[in-house]
């Protein structure tokens, strides 16, 4: 044990609180070491893969670390940039020092510092960047930008080293593939591994299915196997074609699962493409297994980012909608709501005017009536008179204004037979209009509500049959159902043709049913159908027997049944 | 079972907070001494073979194929071994289990020290097998009993790199008793340094908390996952728990399926690195060793930071860091593939970095077995893998001999970089198990 403690009982208490727990100074030197190691090793690896596809050291040292450079320089605390500066400094120089054979593979020390330079403005940039799909592409301008600076430190160093001009692009090249490759796929495994809030491991988890997604699987590995085979097979021949086959698991992964996927597929494919080298030896030089990664990868990447943006644009349409579907169901709600007040404060006036004014009319009637017997008096007696015809006519007008109130027939009958009350009072008969109704709702199940709105809807409809059309047939259905259905046919003139603009009823039946949540659709004569919500079918039976106007109403039920 | 090793019944209840804790800051820190001491020799007497093995062969005459089934034996026989010593072990007490499987583990040695024909190698050494199996499931109970949940990463990392230490002092001990006595010697001394640390595990451990009286760990160190963990299926017979939380545990399965190809890997390093260095890069033999006991020095790290990392960065939660150094396998196993250097120094850090990412998942697959199953039977599930694992070693041994017979270098790296490449997909399935935000969308 490292650490003396002055009180001797204590000393497991400080063991544990150094060692293992809070104390920060023990944590931030636990979190050094391990970034050091981890950084160091992962270099150390990527150099060795990478110098399998390169030609020496310092080409190497460009290929696959840079990926890690750029995105370690990105991601950590501007705090710990110089560890990984120490670290790839050490690793660089005992490389050098074991390895080294030409002059120019000392300039990789100049590339140790480099990516430091280029991310101290990028990490403020970097702060400001939200969505991953603008981290994205600042990783990739950020990779494009460190190769071209490499190979303008290589382009201004040829001369005095005696270096062939292509080494410059080998350079660039170099960092560009291992960048692009590396880059945004460590990118995803943080943000995989980061933005997680992470489940404790329990036995609970026994209580849980594990989730796999064999079709993905089994798709993933059949492309991966397409590419595979036609890079071992066709590359000596047909090389444009084999380049569409390996694109084609990017463009799968990339389409199925967005940028993640492209990324994933980008790296994998390479892998592939070493190991189709590895055993076949195609590629006539390392810059054309670059150029053949570099593309594969980008051509992932840019699909898949296009493709999460237009699924997070999606999603936003998505939430957008679903607001609005809210704001209607929350508005037809109101609307139900005020229908419901409307119609009970028509029935407490309509009660009141009952009791009330009805009761008093009559009494002052009587009492006219008492006046003029007793008065002697032709003045008196003609006043008494007056007084009594005055009363009956407000009796008649509050007795026509109760029946607009509250259909009062509708309480003391029921729908079915306060809607035929309704065909009597408009002497259907008598005029020679053959009017039939099927009553098809069972009148239990009706709310009030709905009952007075069927009600007056028919009444006006009705009202507005006897009065215009001259029709001879007139059918009117209700029927059940989800929706109930209201249907009126007609063999009458059809509606005038401007009745969208001047009918104030059928104007009225429209926002009291559109309000409610339902559709009407009226078909008349001129067969201009005047379409309202939906498109109109021409009923073909309609036309022979009734070939004047069609107004049929679809009510949700729920409309009403959630009011109550 | 035999009467003197069943688990102890609890005992009177300590309810004095001072004595609570000093008992436990006692044992705590001598259990751990004990285990890392013990199964250090466990693991000595187990390698012994191993590095013996060179003298083993010039002096009787055995062929290397000899060798290489007396290792697919051994392997299959401590797999099996470590899974059923396991149910024994969790209703048993761990210090006469691992102490008597010590003693008996060195009278074995002591004894193949003594024998020269195949037949009797053969026999020793998977009763051998059989005793190395007590080692291990004692010190999961223990571990899981006496550690709690947040800082079991870091206990449990310290105990595995007695596995390290160890098999990096093998080679220089037993090289020297070969050496300056003869290769009898070489099981000899072991196992006699084997009885006698045998004797005082006997008497230096401890079974649960709980049966000293003591609270559980869960609620001395007021852990709420621990304690949620130990409140789990409470009161349910052995052969129930066994069956709802080790064989029926799916995730169990995966750790499992993942933990074959880690050794897969492991062991094909370990045992074939040499001859590889040897053959491609043209090493001699002595550096060939040096580069590869740079796995085991690598080892210690990766199972010390793998362990603690995950206790720091995750809090607790094994599978993110199980992913990253999987991936690390990926990388490492094709650096030592690919590279095209035949320098010593780059070599002996690409088995530094094989070492390093491969125990740590190595150790964590234990502890994620031993956390995702009943407290109960955290030694059998830890066995339970661990058979698996062993399963993966004895495939690395004798199969992967053909394999680079028929298929050269270029197949035996086939292999294991698909392995490596398995392990990150394998874990996968555990990784988004423990995604609240997977789980609450689906």
């Amino acid at each position: 044990m490292a650490i003396k403690s002055p009180l001797p009982e204590s000393k497991q208490d400080v063991f544990n609180h150094y060692i293992i727990g809070e104390h920060s100074l023990s944590k931030l030197a636990f979190v050094y070491i391990f970034s050091f190691l981890i950084y160091s090793i992962s270099w150390f690896c990527l150099w060795n893969i990478s110098r399998y596809l390169s030609a020496d050291i310092l080409l190497a040292g460009l290929l696959l670390p840079t990926g890690l450079k750029l995105i370690t320089f990105t991601l950590a605390p501007r705090s710990m940039w110089h560890l990984f500066i120490i670290s790839e400094l050490f690793i660089v120089a005992s490389l050098l020092y074991l390895l080294g054979e030409n002059e120019h593979e000392n300039l990789l020390f100049i590339f140790v510092f480099l990516p430091y330079i280029i991310a101290i403005p990028f990490s403020h940039y970097w702060k400001y960047l939200d969505t991953y799909w603008q981290k994205l592409l600042a990783l990739s301008a950020l990779t494009i930008l460190y190769s071209l600076l490499c190979g303008l430190a290589i382009l201004l160093l040829v001369t005095p080293f005696n270096l062939p001009f292509s080494y410059v692009f080998s350079a660039t090249m170099s960092a560009l593939t291992g960048g692009i490759l590396l880059a945004p796929f460590l990118y995803l495994l943080y943000d995989y591994l980061q933005h997680k809030i992470w489940l404790p491991l329990s036995p609970i988890l026994v209580h849980q299915e594990i989730r796999l997604r064999p079709s993905a699987i089994i798709w993933g590995i059949g492309f991966f196997s397409i590419g595979l085979i036609a890079e071992l097979t066709l590359l000596e021949t047909m090389k444009p074609l084999v380049l569409l086959i390996i694109l084609l698991p990017n463009i799968f992964m990339a389409y199925k699962y967005g940028w993640q996927g492209g990324v994933l597929a980008g790296v994998i494919n390479s892998i592939l493409l070493t190991t189709a080298r590895q055993i076949t030896g195609t590629f006539e030089s390392d810059q054309e297994l670059q150029i053949f990664m570099t593309s594969q990868a980008l051509v992932g990447l840019g699909l898949g980012i296009a493709i999460s943006r237009q699924f997070l644009l999606s999603e936003q349409l998505h939430r957008v909608n679903s607001d609005l579907a809210m704001e209607l169901s929350n508005k037809q709600q109101l609307t139900q709501q005020l229908v419901q007040a409307e119609e009970n404060i028509r029935k407490s006036v309509a009660r009141e005017l009952h009791d009330e004014i009805g009761q008093n009319i009559t009494a002052i009637q009587i009492q006219a009536m008492l006046a003029g017997k007793v008065s002697q008096d032709k003045n008196s007696q003609d006043i008494a008179t007056t007084i009594n015809t005055l009363a009956l006519r407000i009796h008649s007008s509050t007795r026509q204004l109760l029946t607009q109130l509250r259909p009062h027939s509708l309480d003391e009958l029921g729908l079915e037979d306060a809607i035929r009350q309704l065909s009597a009072e408009m002497r259907f008969a008598d005029r020679h209009i053959d009017f039939k109704l099927n009553f098809g709702l069972s009148a239990t199940k009706l709310d009030d509500i709905t009952a007075v709105t069927l009600y007056r809807i028919v009444q006006e409809l009705l009202n507005n049959v006897s009065k215009h059309a001259q029709a001879s047939e007139v059918q009117l259905s209700l029927l059940p159902g989800e929706v109930f259905t209201l249907e009126l046919r007609d063999n009458g003139i059809g509606l005038p043709d401007d009745w969208q603009s001047n009918g104030q009823g059928l104007k009225g039946i429209k926002e009291r049913t559109s309000a409610l949540g339902g559709k009407i659709r009226i078909q008349t004569r001129e067969a201009k159908a005047a379409e309202l919500q939906q498109p109109t079918i021409r009923l073909t039976n309609l036309a022979t027997s009734y070939p004047g106007t069609l107004i049929v109403i679809h009510l949700p039920v729920k409309a009403f049944s959630t009011a109550d | 079972m035999m009467g003197f090793l069943t688990s102890e019944q609890p005992a009177k209840t300590i309810t004095n907070q001072v004595q609570i804790n000093a008992t436990y800051q006692y044992w705590r820190l001598h259990l751990m001494l004990s285990m890392y001491l013990g199964y250090g020799m466990f693991y000595f007497t187990r390698k012994s073979l191993n590095f013996a093995m060179p003298a083993l062969l010039s002096d009787l005459g055995l062929a290397h194929s000899d060798i290489g089934f007396l290792g697919t034996l051994f392997y299959i026989t401590y797999g099996l071994s470590k899974f059923f010593s396991g149910m024994v072990s969790d209703q048993s007490k761990p210090s006469y289990f691992m102490g008597l499987g010590l003693i008996a583990t060195g009278m074995i040695n002591i004894a193949f020290g003594l024998s020269s024909s195949l037949f009797m190698f053969a026999t020793l050494w998977v009763a051998n097998a059989f005793f190395q199996g007590w080692g291990w499931p004692p010190c999961a109970k223990l571990l899981t009993t006496w550690y709690s949940r947040s800082e079991r990463g870091f206990w449990w990392s310290i105990w595995n790199t007695c596995h390290n230490l160890s098999g990096a002092l093998i080679p220089i001990v037993i090289g020297f008793i070969a050496v300056s006595w003869g290769w009898r010697y070489g099981f000899i001394i072991p196992g006699s340094a084997a009885i006698l640390v045998g004797i005082v595990l006997c008497f230096r451990m401890q079974d649960k908390p709980t049966s000293l009286g003591l609270p559980s760990v869960g609620e001395w160190r007021n852990d709420a996952l621990e304690k949620q963990h130990e409140q789990e299926g409470k009161g349910l017979n052995f052969k129930k728990i066994l069956t709802v939380y080790v064989l029926g545990n799916k995730y169990i399965w995966i750790l499992c399926s993942s933990y074959f190809l880690v050794y897969i890997v492991r062991t094909a390093i370990n045992d074939w690195g040499n001859l590889y260095l040897m053959q491609r890069h043209g090493f001699e033999l002595f550096s060939a060793n040096a580069a590869v006991s740079m796995f085991e020095i690598g080892g210690f790290l990766g199972s010390l930071f793998g362990g603690w990392g995950s206790d720091r960065f995750f809090r607790g939660n094994r599978a993110p860091m199980i992913l990253i150094f999987a991936l690390g396998i990926f990388a490492s196993v094709s650096a030592l593939w690919l590279t095209p250097v035949d320098n010593f120094v780059v070599l002996s850090g690409c088995f530094f970095s094989i070492g390093f990412f491969v125990f740590g998942p190595q150790m964590m697959i234990g502890m994620a077995a031993a956390e995702c199953s009943h407290k109960d039977v955290a030694g059998t599930a830890t066995g339970f893998v661990g058979l698996f694992g062993y399963l993966g070693a004895a495939l690395a041994s004798y199969p992967l001999a053909l394999i680079i017979e028929r298929f050269n270098w270029e197949g035996f790296f086939s292999v294991i970089t698909l392995s490596a490449a398995c392990i990150g997909l394998l874990i996968l399935p555990f990784v988004k198990a423990q995604d609240v935000r997977d789980n609450a969308n689906g």
